[in-house]
């Protein structure tokens, strides 16, 4: 019952057969055949086309209809993925050292970063997930610190994680090309996949690792609970009088986070505006106490740990250059969760309802949004 | 008789020389103040300014907001005395190590001063103490170039005399172990705040720049840099070689000790303030040496002006280049100085090899 289509396709056919048996000029012909051993042999030259004609068939995995809903299809628009058709082993991905061919769903899978195992948390069993590294299960920068928590930690030298013996390795591109090197000379398949720095722009990229472990249902549910959430968010946030918000750090100097930064994603999805992007900065750039007051925002975002964020916090409210400064002020600066600000994975999206609630508390404030369950 | 009649005013020419090249880079650097204030992210007009010296003066009502003040007050003016005091500073250091060592390569960093200060410093972070006064890092970044000065000085240390070799080698291998040191808390480190803290630090910068930092770093900068001045005719004699200076009738062990003393002063004071900021205690006495010759009584000053005023260039260039953000001023100062003083090199190849 599975394809419910096959089988009415099947009864209309043998309809037919019987049909022409009626007008007795195949009755000769038919007479000999048992009708079961025609449907029988329907049925195997269906199951035949059945791969290829589920691989095309939608999957909706969501109940609501006015939405817009990711679906197998749209892992035909993933350049990685070398022939979109197949959804059987083996399957090939284009990788930057060239095609990778997986003959079987990974089983030990291993990732070089946090992005990606925050991903890998989503979309696959994290027992499957061989190892983890000590910042993993540090809540101030890790979105599931609690679950890594129980894993194996090991260091950064390549060796323990040949040691680990994965059938697949997850790099991003900011890993050591050495690291990869030696991975692939011990003949472990590693799949350098991209990190966006917006919950959106990751949507490619978590499609493609389920697809690569054979987990493109759980790939595709997750997209839909990204979508779904940034579809609830977008219909809440007003239009009117956006907000001019800067994220900054204090780590000995200042940082602000500029255009193409996690947290200039977050801001603008929130329906802000990056205050820093507005001023040129691109990524994370040194700024001083002078150029906060030059950028004048309306709000400023803290994404550090609380310690440092307290004094940083302190600093800023009582410095006499910031005095004017709107988000000083009105007392518009705030502590935030950094790894939902920092991290380059879904839990972006978590950031993204947070500000919400910071900049449209007559909105946001009576919904109580939750963490991904993984 | 006519000897004297002959030389005095040749030098009294020469001493004018001097004066007027004094002057000349105090002038310069008054107008690098000057125009260092003026710049920035946020935009004050030189009309601004002017009218915020006046107000400074007593001549009250001028033009100028509250931010603007503040901002020229407690952001600009420390950091740019700031980056002054410690430019002239460093140079004067890198002026004593190299005459003391008799040696081109001399410099603060080579004999493992700064990287004594840095391992000082990164401890103080690590341990926590850095949060306990303001005073912790300078005090343990001033702790461990005495440290690395100590045990410099002790490797290379025979029978009373100093093997200058050796002690090139042994600061080479002093600095070598002492930043692995620093590599090493920093990767122990579990805290990833204490982390980028000590990464920043390391990185050099006068963004941190405050009044009471400076009122500090001041006098212990521009007083033993004075110190220095004094001692400079034995530091001339001290280059001619130790044997020679003795003959002459200076105290070599002493001046030479305590001239290390100074110069470690002024560098691990100036380390634990702004971080490391390399290559000028090397490049700024070679590029004055080039102009102004040999003779320690006239480098010294010279070095000193012309060291605040590249590194406060330098600073103000980083602090402006791509406002409103920042680059660091270790990036501008090697990427300035670097090719300037290659370009020196080419053209004083003559010069150079005489010194």
């Amino acid at each position: 019952m599975e394809h419910p289509f096959l089988y009415i396709y099947l009864l209309q056919i043998e309809r037919i057969f019987i049909h022409y048996k009626r007008r007795k000029v195949l009755i000769k012909f038919f007479g000999i055949i048992n009708r079961y051993v025609l449907i029988f042999s329907i049925l195997i030259f269906c199951i035949g086309c059945n791969v290829k004609s589920s691989n095309i068939s939608e999957v909706n995995l969501s109940n609501k209809s006015n939405k817009i809903v990711i679906t197998k299809s749209e892992l035909f628009n993933i350049e990685n993925i070398v022939d979109s058709n197949n959804f059987g082993w083996p399957r090939s991905v284009k990788t930057t050292e060239g095609i990778m061919i997986i003959n079987e769903p990974p089983e030990r899978v291993h990732s070089l970063s946090l992005g990606h195992t925050e991903i890998l948390a989503g979309i696959m069993d994290f027992n499957k997930i061989l190892a983890v590294y000590s910042f993993f299960y540090d809540s101030t920068i890790s979105n599931i610190s609690e679950i890594a928590s129980t894993s194996v930690e090991i260091g950064y030298d390549p060796e323990e994680v040949v040691g680990l013996n994965p059938d697949m390795v997850i790099a991003s591109k900011y890993t050591d090309p050495q690291t990869v090197a030696i991975l692939k000379e011990a003949g472990i398949p590693v799949l350098r996949a991209e990190l966006d720095s917006s919950a959106q722009g990751n949507i490619p990229n978590i499609l493609l690792m389920g697809y690569v472990l054979g987990r493109e249902d759980a790939a595709i549910s997750l997209v839909n609970e990204i979508q779904d959430r940034l579809d609830f968010l977008s219909k809440k946030i007003p239009n009117t009088n956006q907000k001019r918000v800067l994220s900054i750090t204090k780590w000995a100097t200042i940082f602000a986070a500029g255009s193409n930064s996690t947290e200039g994603g977050i801001i603008e999805q929130a329906g802000a505006i990056n205050a820093a992007a507005e001023v040129g900065i691109n990524q994370h750039k040194e700024i001083s106490i002078e150029s906060i007051a030059e950028i004048n925002p309306d709000v400023i975002l803290l994404p550090q740990p609380r310690k440092g964020a307290e004094e940083f916090q302190k600093e800023l409210l009582n410095h006499p250059v910031l005095l004017e400064v709107p988000a000083i002020k009105n007392q518009k600066i705030f502590h935030v969760h950094p790894p939902y600000y920092t991290t380059l994975s879904h839990w972006n999206v978590r950031g993204i309802e947070n500000l919400c609630k910071l900049l449209y508390p007559d909105v946001f404030s009576s919904i109580i949004f939750e963490d991904f369950e993984n | 008789m006519l000897r004297n009649t002959v030389q005095a005013p040749k030098q009294f020419y020469v001493k004018g020389k001097i004066i007027f090249g004094i002057l000349f880079l105090i002038i310069i650097s008054l107008f690098t103040i000057y125009v260092s204030i003026n710049v920035g992210p946020y935009e004050i007009s030189k009309r601004e300014t002017f009218n915020f010296f006046l107000n400074y003066l007593g001549f009250q009502n001028h033009l100028i907001s509250d931010t603007q003040i503040a901002i020229i007050q407690t952001v600009r003016l420390p950091r740019i005395l700031m980056a002054f005091v410690v430019g002239g500073g460093l140079s004067v250091s890198g002026v004593i190590m190299q005459a003391l060592f008799r040696n081109n390569l001399a410099d603060p960093s080579i004999i493992g001063v700064s990287a004594g200060g840095a391992t000082g410093a990164v401890f103080a972070i690590f341990t926590g103490i850095a949060v306990l006064s303001v005073w912790a890092i300078p005090f343990f970044a001033f702790l461990g170039s005495f440290i690395a000065l100590f045990l410099v000085f002790g490797i290379s240390s025979f029978a009373g005399r100093i093997s200058v070799p050796t002690l090139i080698l042994s600061g080479i291998a002093i600095g070598a172990f002492l930043n692995s040191i620093t590599s090493s808390i920093i990767l122990f480190s579990g805290d990833i705040e204490s982390q980028r803290q000590m990464i920043f630090w390391l990185a050099g910068g006068f963004d941190s720049a405050r009044w009471s930092g400076l009122k500090i770093i001041a006098p212990l900068v521009i007083i033993p840099s004075i110190i220095s001045l004094i001692f400079a005719r034995d530091l001339n004699i001290l280059m001619i070689g130790e044997d020679q200076a003795e003959s002459l009738g200076i105290r070599v062990q002493f001046t030479r000790n305590f001239l290390l003393i100074i110069a470690s002063i002024i560098t691990s004071i100036s380390v634990a303030y702004t971080g490391v900021i390399a290559f000028v205690g090397l490049i700024i006495p070679h590029i004055v040496r080039l102009v102004v010759g040999a003779d320690n009584r006239i480098l010294i000053p010279f070095t000193f002006f012309t060291g605040s005023i590249f590194v406060l260039f330098s600073d103000t260039l980083a602090r402006t280049i791509i406002s409103p953000a920042e680059i660091r001023v270790g990036l501008i100062t090697s990427l300035l100085g670097a090719p300037f003083f290659i370009y020196l090199l080419i053209t004083n190849r003559k010069n150079f090899y005489s010194l």
